[in-house]
C-alpha cells in the first residue's frame, strides 16, 4: 500500500514538472521578465546567476527583483537591502552606474520598498547621492526624488512658494533630459496644485514640453494645459497657437468642442 | 479488510484512468502531428457575448474571412459571462487558451496580461491593409479606431495589449406601443421638460385606467446610467472650477477639493443635482437598488414600465424578446437654458470619453499570431466594421466606419462638455459611492422637495468625508503598489537600454517610465499632503 503511494507520486509530480530549458537564462532574460512584471521569474534567474557568477551585476539584478518579488515582506526587501548595502560598501567597489545606482535604490527602499516609510532619511540619502561628484543618471534622478518630497513634505500652503524656490535650484544640476522634463513637470504641477503662480507653472510646463513629452496620451493633457494658462495669464497669441496645435493633433479628444469654442473666442478678440 | 479492499479498487480505479487519459493524450498528440501538414490553419477567439444577434454576426464575419482566405478556419468560442473568467483563465495558464480573447471585462489583471498575451505595439502602428482604397488607407491601425486606441494602451506594461470592436452608448428605450396609446403618439419627448411631463402622465394615465404604470425601469445595474449622468450635468461647471489641473478634462480632482473645502453639499450645484435626481429619481420602480438588470429588463418587456435606460448593447436583446415596437431617445439634458438647471451647466454633454468595449488580445499561447491580427485588421476594417455594425445591431470602435440607419440614435454626441462628476467621482470611490447610495431614499421619500434635500444633504455631510478619506487612502495604497513594481521596470529599462544604446524603442519605454514614476509619485505625495493638512481642519488659501 505505501509502496504504491511512493510509485504513484513521483509519476504524478513528473507530469506536473515544467519542461527543462534548452539553454541557460540569461541577465537579459532575468531584466526582460522584469518590464513584465513577472518579479518571481527573474528573481529565479537572477538568483542562479549569481550563485554561478557573484559578479557586482548579478548581485544588483538579484537585488531589484527581491524588491519585488511575492510574497513581498520585511525579509525580502532587508535581503535587497543587504545586497544593496554589500555593492555599495565593497572596498574594491568603483565609483560606477552600479554602486550609485545600488544608493539610489537603498534611499528607494527608505522612501517606498519598506513597510513604514522614512522619508526624512530618504530625502537625507537623495541629497547626498545628488550632490556626488560627476554626477551620473542616478544622481540626477536623486535630485528629483528629493524635489518632490521636499516639495511634498506636509507644511503650510504659505511656505510652498518657498520650497518651489528651493526645489527649482535642483534644474541646473541636471543634465539628462529625461529628468530636467520630470522636475518642470513636478514644478508646474505643484505652481498650479499650491495656487502659487500660474505663469511660472506654465514656464516650467513649456519647459518640459520642449524636452518631449513620451506619452502620446500626455501630450494632448500639456497641449490644453499650456493652452488654458496662457489664456488665464492674458498671453492669447500663445494660448490660440497651443489650442490650434491640439485641434490639429487629437481631433478625437473629448476636449475638441471646447477647445474649438475657445480657440474661436480668442480668434474674435484678436480680430478686434 | 473490507477498508483494503476499497483501497486497492480506488487505486486501481485511478491508475486506469491516469493510463487512459496518457494513452489518449499520447494518441492526439502523434495525430496532431500527422493531421498538421495538411490541416488549416486555425484562429480561435472566445467573448462572453450571448445576446442575440452577436454570435451569428461573428460568424457571418468569419465566414467572409475563411472565403476570402481558403487555408484558415474561424472558430468562435462563446462562453456565458459568469464563467468566462474562470475559463478564460484556466486556459490561459493551462497553455490551450484561443488565440483571440475578450480582455475587457475587468478579469485579467497586470499580471495576466503580462503573463499571456502579446504585446500588439507594433502592429498597430503599421496600416490595417484591409482598408486600402478608404480614406484611412495610410493610417497607421490605430489611428482607425474613434479613441486612437488610447483605452487599449496599458500604461504599466507600456505596450497596446488589445483591439476593440464595439462602443456601447447609454440611451432611453421606450415602448412604442404603449406610448401611442397613452400619447396619442410615437413621437419621443423632445427635451428634459417634456421627459419629465411624460413620466406624470404616464402615472396618471395609469392611475386611470387602472393599470399600474411605472414609467422608467430601474435596477442596481440601469439606474446610475440615468440618473448619476443627470447629477453631473449639474456639477459641470464647478468641477472645472475645482480642479487641480487646467488640462480642461474630467478628473479625480473633485474628491481633493472637497477635503480643501472648494465646494460642499450645500454648494447651488449640489443642491440643484439632489433636486434634479430626485425629479426623475420618483418615476423609477421603487426599490431599484435591490433589483438586477434582469429584474428591470423583465419589468420592461412586460409592460409594467415604459421606459428603460440601457446600452446599446443590449438593443438587439430588447429587440428579439419584445412583442411591442421597439423606440430609442437620448438620455434627457436639461439645456444650459433650462430656468433652474441651466446656471450649473456649461452646455451640452459629450458622449467622445467613451471608451471602447469588445476589445480581444491576443494569447502568447496562440500558434498563428500573424494570422489571429490579420482576421482582428479584417474585423476592424471599415468595411468589414460597418458589416458587423449592421449584422449585430452593435456600434462599432472603427471611426468613420458607415453606421446603419436603425443605429444613427446610438451614435455617440461628440459635440458638447466633458459630464461633471456623481457621487462615486468617476466610479473610483466605492465607499462614498456607497455612502450617497445607503441614503438616497432620503431624497426619494414621499415628503417635500426641500425636506427631502435636506435631509440627503445632512446625510451626507455626516458620512460621506470620512468614506471619502478611506477611499482616498485606498487609492494612495493602491498607487505606492504600483511605483514599487514600476521601480524594478526603470532598472530593467535602464540596464537594456544601455546594453542596446541605438534601439529607440526601449529609450522611449524607459523614458516612460521614469515619467510616470515621477509623475504618479507627486500627485500621490499631493493627495497624502492634503489628507494630511485638511484632517488638522486647515483650508487652503484662494487660487490666483
Amino acid at each position: 500500500m505505501r509502496a504504491c503511494r511512493h510509485l504513484l507520486l513521483p509519476a504524478l509530480l513528473a507530469g506536473l514538472a515544467p519542461a527543462s530549458e534548452d539553454h541557460p537564462a540569461t541577465l537579459r532574460d532575468g531584466w526582460e521578465l522584469t518590464t513584465l512584471y513577472r518579479f518571481n521569474e527573474a528573481e529565479a534567474v537572477f538568483r542562479a546567476l549569481a550563485a554561478k557568477d557573484p559578479s557586482r551585476e548579478n548581485r544588483y539584478a538579484l537585488a531589484i527583483s527581491q524588491l519585488n518579488r511575492q510574497p513581498k515582506s520585511d525579509r525580502t526587501v532587508a535581503e535587497a537591502r543587504a545586497l544593496l548595502t554589500a555593492l555599495v560598501a565593497e572596498p574594491a567597489a568603483p565609483d560606477d552606474e552600479i554602486t550609485q545606482a545600488a544608493r539610489f535604490y537603498l534611499a528607494r527602499i527608505l522612501q517606498l520598498h519598506q513597510s513604514k516609510p522614512d522619508l526624512v532619511a530618504a530625502r537625507s540619502a537623495y541629497r547626498e547621492l545628488s550632490r556626488t561628484p560627476g554626477g551620473g543618471f542616478w544622481a540626477e534622478a536623486a535630485s528629483v526624488k528629493w524635489a518632490t518630497l521636499c516639495l511634498y513634505e506636509i507644511t503650510s500652503w504659505s511656505e510652498k512658494a518657498g520650497r518651489l524656490a528651493e526645489t527649482e535650484q535642483e534644474i541646473s544640476r541636471l543634465t539628462n533630459p529625461t529628468l530636467q522634463k520630470d522636475l518642470h513637470i513636478i514644478l508646474a504641477d505643484g505652481y498650479e496644485k499650491f495656487g502659487v503662480s500660474l505663469p511660472a507653472a506654465l514656464r516650467h510646463l513649456e519647459a518640459a514640453w520642449a524636452l518631449g513629452i513620451e506619452r502620446g496620451i500626455d501630450q494632448g493633457d500639456f497641449l490644453a494645459r499650456m493652452g488654458e494658462l496662457a489664456r488665464r495669464t492674458g498671453d492669447r497669441a500663445k494660448a490660440r497657437g497651443y489650442f490650434a496645435e491640439f485641434l490639429k493633433r487629437f481631433r478625437r479628444d473629448e476636449r475638441v468642442y471646447w477647445i474649438t469654442l475657445k480657440l474661436a473666442e480668442l480668434e474674435k478678440e484678436a480680430a478686434r | 479488510m473490507k477498508r483494503r479492499a476499497l483501497v486497492w479498487a480506488g487505486l486501481a480505479l485511478f491508475a486506469a484512468i491516469y493510463a487512459v487519459a496518457t494513452f489518449r493524450v499520447l494518441l492526439r498528440s502523434t495525430a496532431d502531428v500527422t493531421a498538421a501538414r495538411d490541416r488549416k490553419t486555425t484562429v480561435r477567439f472566445a467573448h462572453f457575448y450571448l445576446e442575440p444577434g452577436l454570435r451569428e454576426a461573428y460568424a457571418q464575419i468569419a465566414a467572409d474571412y475563411m472565403r476570402l482566405h481558403p487555408g484558415v478556419e474561424v472558430e468562435q468560442i462563446a462562453v456565458p459571462q459568469r464563467i468566462f473568467n474562470a475559463w478564460a483563465k484556466t486556459q490561459l495558464i493551462g497553455g490551450t487558451s484561443p488565440d483571440l480573447v475578450l480582455v475587457d471585462g475587468g478579469q485579467f489583471t497586470l499580471e495576466d496580461l503580462a503573463r499571456h498575451f502579446t504585446p500588439l505595439h507594433e502592429w498597430v502602428e503599421s496600416p490595417n491593409p484591409y482598408n486600402a482604397a478608404t480614406p484611412a488607407a495610410g493610417l497607421p491601425w490605430r489611428e482607425t479606431f474613434i479613441d486612437g486606441l488610447t483605452g487599449s494602451y496599458d500604461s504599466r506594461l507600456l505596450s497596446y495589449y488589445s483591439i476593440p470592436t464595439s462602443l456601447f452608448t447609454n440611451r432611453v428605450f421606450y415602448n412604442r406601443a404603449l406610448w401611442r396609446e397613452i400619447f396619442g403618439t410615437e413621437s419621443p419627448p423632445a427635451d428634459y421638460e417634456a421627459f419629465r411631463a411624460a413620466c406624470a402622465a404616464i402615472e396618471a394615465w395609469g392611475a386611470t385606467h387602472d393599470q399600474p404604470l411605472v414609467p422608467l425601469a430601474g435596477s442596481v445595474y440601469n439606474t446610475p446610467f440615468l440618473i448619476d449622468f443627470l447629477f453631473g450635468t449639474q456639477t459641470q461647471r464647478r468641477q472645472f472650477e475645482v480642479a487641480w489641473s487646467a488640462h480642461l478634462r474630467a478628473d479625480l480632482s473633485p474628491s481633493v477639493a472637497l477635503l480643501q473645502g472648494r465646494w460642499n453639499f450645500h454648494d447651488p450645484a449640489l443642491q440643484s443635482a439632489f433636486r434634479l435626481v430626485r425629479d426623475i429619481g420618483q418615476h423609477i420602480q421603487p426599490g431599484f437598488l435591490q433589483l438586477q438588470r434582469d429584474d428591470a429588463n423583465f419589468a420592461f418587456l412586460q409592460g409594467r414600465t415604459v421606459m428603460l435606460v440601457s446600452g446599446a448593447h443590449e438593443a438587439a436583446s430588447l429587440r428579439a424578446q419584445a412583442d411591442f415596437p421597439l423606440g430609442v431617445f437620448a438620455l434627457p439634458v436639461p439645456g444650459p437654458g433650462h430656468p433652474v438647471y441651466g446656471a450649473q451647466m456649461l452646455g451640452p454633454v459629450t458622449e467622445a470619453n467613451i471608451r471602447p468595449a469588445g476589445a480581444f488580445g491576443l494569447t502568447r499561447a496562440s500558434r498563428a499570431p500573424e494570422q489571429a491580427v490579420d482576421f482582428l485588421r479584417f474585423l476592424t476594417s471599415q468595411a468589414t466594421a460597418a458589416r458587423f455594425a449592421a449584422l449585430s445591431g452593435w456600434l462599432t470602435a472603427v471611426a468613420d466606419a458607415p453606421v446603419p440607419a436603425e443605429l444613427k440614435p446610438f451614435q455617440p454626441v461628440t459635440a458638447g462638455y466633458a459630464n461633471g462628476f456623481d457621487l462615486s467621482i468617476r466610479r473610483r470611490h466605492p465607499d462614498a459611492k456607497r455612502v450617497a447610495d445607503t441614503n438616497l431614499h432620503l431624497l426619494l421619500a414621499a415628503t417635500s422637495d426641500a425636506q427631502t434635500v435636506a435631509a440627503y444633504t445632512a446625510a451626507l455631510e455626516r458620512d460621506y468625508v470620512p468614506a471619502l478619506r478611506l477611499d482616498l487612502q485606498s487609492r494612495t495604497a493602491n498607487t505606492r503598489r504600483n511605483v514599487m513594481r514600476q521601480d524594478g521596470n526603470l532598472a530593467a529599462y535602464r540596464w537594456l537600454a544601455r546594453a542596446a544604446p541605438d534601439d529607440a524603442v526601449l529609450a522611449r519605454k524607459f523614458n516612460e517610465v521614469a515619467e510616470q514614476i515621477d509623475g504618479n509619485e507627486a500627485e500621490n505625495y499631493f493627495i497624502l499632503h492634503e489628507l494630511a493638512r485638511t484632517a488638522a481642519g486647515a483650508n487652503p488659501p484662494a487660487r490666483p
